[in-house]
């Protein structure tokens, strides 16, 4: 009984767990000022791969977390584009001039994302540091490239603040950079032609 | 030692302690089709919650009291009700429905509100509305929807509990579009 007491033990010391979290930012702080929308009909594109691909990066003591980088930070994006225009789409297939003249979209989006993360937690698994790296580049109804930019968000908990949300430091890495893009695609004039 | 080695296991898969949940994201999916709809601008009046259906429910004796494997798992907003109050707004906001002088105000009453993250190989969250929708004072809509939504859970509470915290608000966005999606409350909204 005491080989396999410390049996258990020593497998719980060893073995690293990998934790779900989620790391949507809280959409309300997503928010611009005024009501003026830039009246254009945008689409963005997240390929069904990426958006079912779920990534492990370091969490603290040991163990990994896991998550859905695009499939979760794209109500982050939809925020973002909803509010800056007058209608978002979807789109389930490849940015083409063809595509976006038969849909009638004036500009499609097309996001690009990388996370990491790490804890300085010994015994606890949440992260409290954590960085996402946001590229987006966007096109116009003939195809062409006319607008690109790269962000990075790097966000952090105590351990205290991620005890209560495990998700905290990676909500405020995808928050900073999503609230970049938002006031540099408020203020874009690429769009504004 | 027999003692210990239990506790070993129970501590595993239990955990006490008190987490809140996430903070309410809209659902994009609903807007598009919101905005499309032509619809009058709407206000949001009170969530509350029925003490005599809260009496005969056996299921549940109070809606604004979640937990998840012992812990207690409150509401970002104060009370659960509150939480469909605030889901509401945002969801109508982001759909630029929402003005606090309509003459049009949608209201409800939680009836259930479930969140069992327990399973060792699924969890469940299932909620309970009566919405109300009043055209200048008058009763124009009243129906109860309801939402279920299931997830992969675990044998262990470092997995199951996260899973089950991060899943409520899945169920809350599915009870909105649930209700978005009923001809008869959009027609109501025109």
């Amino acid at each position: 009984m005491r080989k396999l007491f410390f049996s258990i033990c020593l497998m719980m010391m060893i073995i690293g767990c990998a934790h779900p979290l989620i790391i949507t930012p809280e959409l309300q702080s997503l928010k611009k000022t005024g009501n003026d929308y830039i009246k254009a009909k945008v689409g963005y594109y997240i390929s069904p791969s990426d958006r079912e691909n779920y990534v492990y990066s370091p969490g603290g003591g040991g163990d990994r977390i896991y998550y859905y980088p695009y499939k979760e930070l794209e109500p982050a994006l939809q925020k973002v584009l909803y509010n800056v225009f007058e209608d978002v789409v979807r789109l389930d297939l490849a940015i083409t001039p063809e595509y976006l003249k038969a849909n009638e979209i004036n500009y499609a989006f097309l996001p690009e994302i990388t996370t990491d993360s790490y804890s300085d937690g010994i015994f606890t698994w949440m992260p409290t540091s954590f960085t996402v790296n946001l590229s987006c580049k966007a096109f116009s109804q003939d195809g062409k490239l006319i607008w690109n930019r790269k962000y990075t968000g790097i966000g952090n908990a105590t351990f205290s603040e991620s005890s209560k949300d495990f998700g905290l430091a990676a909500k405020r890495a995808g928050q900073q950079a999503f609230s970049e893009m938002l006031n540099d695609l408020a203020n874009a004039k690429e769009f504004r032609r | 030692m027999k003692k210990l080695l239990v506790f070993l296991f129970i501590s595993l898969f239990i955990s006490g302690c008190s987490t809140i949940a996430p903070k309410y994201n809209t659902d994009f999916n609903n807007i598009s089709h919101m905005r499309k709809a032509k619809l009058n601008p709407v206000k949001v009046g009170a969530i509350t919650k029925d003490i005599t259906v809260q009496e005969v429910n056996a299921v549940q004796s109070d809606v604004d009291h979640l937990t998840v494997r012992g812990g207690t798992y409150v509401s970002p907003y104060g009370s659960f009700t509150a939480y469909i109050e605030e889901a509401l707004k945002q969801e109508l906001e982001d759909a630029r429905l929402l003005d606090k002088n309509s003459e049009i105000e949608v209201s409800g009453v939680l009836l259930k509100n479930i969140l069992d993250g327990s399973g060792t190989s699924i969890g469940i969250a299932e909620i309970e509305v009566r919405f109300v929708v009043r055209k200048a004072g008058d009763v124009k809509y009243e129906k109860i929807k309801k939402a279920r939504h299931t997830w992969e859970s675990a044998f262990a509470g470092a997995v199951a509990i996260p899973k089950a915290h991060q899943n409520y608000p899945i169920v809350v966005q599915k009870l909105l579009g649930s209700l978005f999606s009923d001809p008869e409350f959009m027609s109501v909204l025109r």
